[in-house]
């Protein structure tokens, strides 16, 4: 009974009023319909101001009227309602692609997401220069790996101008990271950005070096390696 | 019904605040001597991500504020059982962070997977009394300790009911040893929607079985079948509350009271402006039953 009672409740809440069992509520209909209506607004609202909160770089650059459209679209599709509401939006930006979403704009989305796991991952400390050794030999052999917070992003105008450097034209990406409490960003050129992308593994500096040796120099290839320290994007140890 | 501390914890019977964002900074920066919250009540899903900065501010403001988790996504009433991924995050996040006091909602918010971001009501009935023994014992045994469970605001009234709101709590709470919080707003918003006699619930409630107290405003809409408050916590106490509570803690005796704002939050001295009226309140009736401040 009891299990029949909240399938019928959450039948009214997706589907409407008709889906709600008869014999359920005691109370005039009209009372008990309004009762509903609310539930039915708490839960929607909860969802969309969630939503709202997750992507604020998305749902600057398309405006609030088709954001709230695609948004409620997907929530009303059933997308994001099985983990709490941290988690609704996870499969936005696939959706998006689904629903055709330009690119750029699907990447502005992930970019979000990426926001919030920075924001919120675990205090992991951040491998910056001055923990690197002064002894050429020493450096070689020091393990780079991933920070958990970081990521990297594709820089397009519409992100480069939500972030406040539209001036970074000429990166490739954005690298994004956290130094204690702020998230920050870091233009990524294209060895920086490779750099990233090899170390998807940890490596050591010397092992990370050779990858490049057959198509760069070290006067290349170890600014680009130090940068990508200095972005705060690596972890200690 | 398990051997498990008092349901009352370590809260003081003081008055409490909410714990906002915009408040982390005012609240650490104010000098010992000024107006303070005893302690303070976070809802722990909002610190359930495994560092940054909420978590930061969390552990700095727990290391001067006794700290109470207020649930609100176990979904107790569920008749699938308790949401065991946010219990195993509510119980991490206590791994780290001390709890004065842990409480969910006489609620379901959770069926056949779906999440519904509410605290939807469930049936007082033999089978939901069932349900919620099993899950609060489930609760309880996973953390190690009482929990509260929170009377809900209602909209809405079932036609299978075998008993009253208070009967419901009682035999919760003599099943499983837990305790209640008792939200005199809740009563009220459930007075006005469902037609219960608010005083009559009030006097019902065996005060031993409260371990805390909430105080809130309430939204009222009015419509041709008559008004329909909204339980939004967004305004500020209503005299109706005040005088409920100030009734029932003269019952009573002292009870950690939280001012619980989640809307419209206001500064933190309107809201200290708020607590202190009920912490006058509780020290007043301490000194009556000869308790020292």
């Amino acid at each position: 009974m009891l299990r029949d009672g909240q399938n019928g409740f959450a039948d009214a809440l997706r589907i409407g009023p008709d889906a709600l069992p008869a014999e359920l509520f005691s109370g005039p209909p009209q009372r008990n319909l309004l009762a509903m209506a609310a539930h039915a607004n708490t839960i929607s609202h909860g969802r969309l101001v969630a939503m709202e909160d997750i992507f604020p770089t998305y749902r600057g650059i398309v405006g609030d009227a088709q954001f709230n459209a695609r948004s409620r679209r997907y929530v009303e599709q059933g997308f994001g309602l099985y983990g709490g509401l941290d988690a609704i939006g996870d499969v936005f930006p696939d959706w998006l692609a689904d629903d055709g979403e330009a690119t750029d704009l699907i990447a502005i989305a992930r970019f979000d997401l990426a926001y919030l796991t920075a924001y919120h991952c675990a205090d992991t400390p951040v491998l910056t220069m001055a923990l690197l050794p002064s002894d050429s030999a020493e450096l070689l052999k020091t393990m780079l790996s991933r920070h958990p917070a970081a990521s990297i992003h594709p820089a397009n105008s519409a992100l480069l101008t939500a972030i406040g450097h539209p001036d970074w034209a000429g990166a490739a990406a954005v690298l994004m990271a956290r130094t204690d409490m702020s998230v920050t960003y870091s233009p990524a050129p294209p060895l920086v950005a490779l750099a990233w992308d090899r170390l998807a593994h940890p490596l050591t500096f010397a092992a990370l070096c050779a990858m490049f040796s057959q198509d760069h120099d070290d006067s290349t290839i170890v600014p680009a390696i130090i940068a990508l320290i200095a972005s705060g994007a690596l972890q200690k140890g | 019904m398990t051997d498990l501390p008092s349901p009352t914890g370590t809260l003081p019977w003081r008055a409490g605040v909410g714990l906002k964002p915009q408040h982390y900074a005012p609240l650490l920066e104010q000098p010992s001597d000024s107006v303070r919250p005893f302690w303070v009540e976070i809802h722990p899903q909002n610190y359930f991500r495994d560092g940054g900065a909420s978590r930061q501010w969390l552990s700095r403001v727990a290391d001067v504020f006794p700290v109470s988790f207020h649930s609100t996504g176990l979904s107790l009433g569920s008749a699938d059982g308790p949401d065991l991924d946010q219990l195993e995050r509510l119980a991490r996040l206590m791994a780290d962070i001390p709890a004065a006091s842990v409480s969910d909602h006489l609620s379901w918010s959770r069926t056949s997977g779906e999440y519904f971001p509410d605290l939807l009501p469930i049936p007082y009935t033999r089978e939901s009394l069932e349900r919620m023994c099993a899950s609060v014992d489930l609760v309880q045994q996973r953390l190690g300790r009482r929990m509260l469970v929170e009377n809900p605001s209602r909209m809405l009234a079932f036609r299978g009911d075998s008993m009253d709101e208070v009967d419901f709590l009682t035999r919760l709470c003599a099943a499983t040893g837990c305790g209640i919080l008792l939200d005199i707003n809740n009563v009220i918003v459930s007075a006005i929607n469902v037609g219960i006699d608010a005083q009559a619930y009030l006097d019902a409630v065996d005060p031993a079985l409260v371990g805390e107290i909430h105080l809130a405003g309430h939204n009222r809409e009015e419509h041709d079948s008559g008004p329909l408050a909204i339980d939004d916590h967004g305004s500020a106490i209503s005299k109706d509350c005040w005088d409920h509570y100030e009734r029932f803690i003269a019952r009573a005796g002292p009870i950690p009271t939280l001012i619980e704002r989640d809307n419209n939050i206001p500064d933190l001295d309107e809201l200290l402006a708020e607590a202190m009226r009920a912490d006058n309140i509780l020290t007043a009736c301490q000194k009556d039953v000869g308790i020292a401040a």
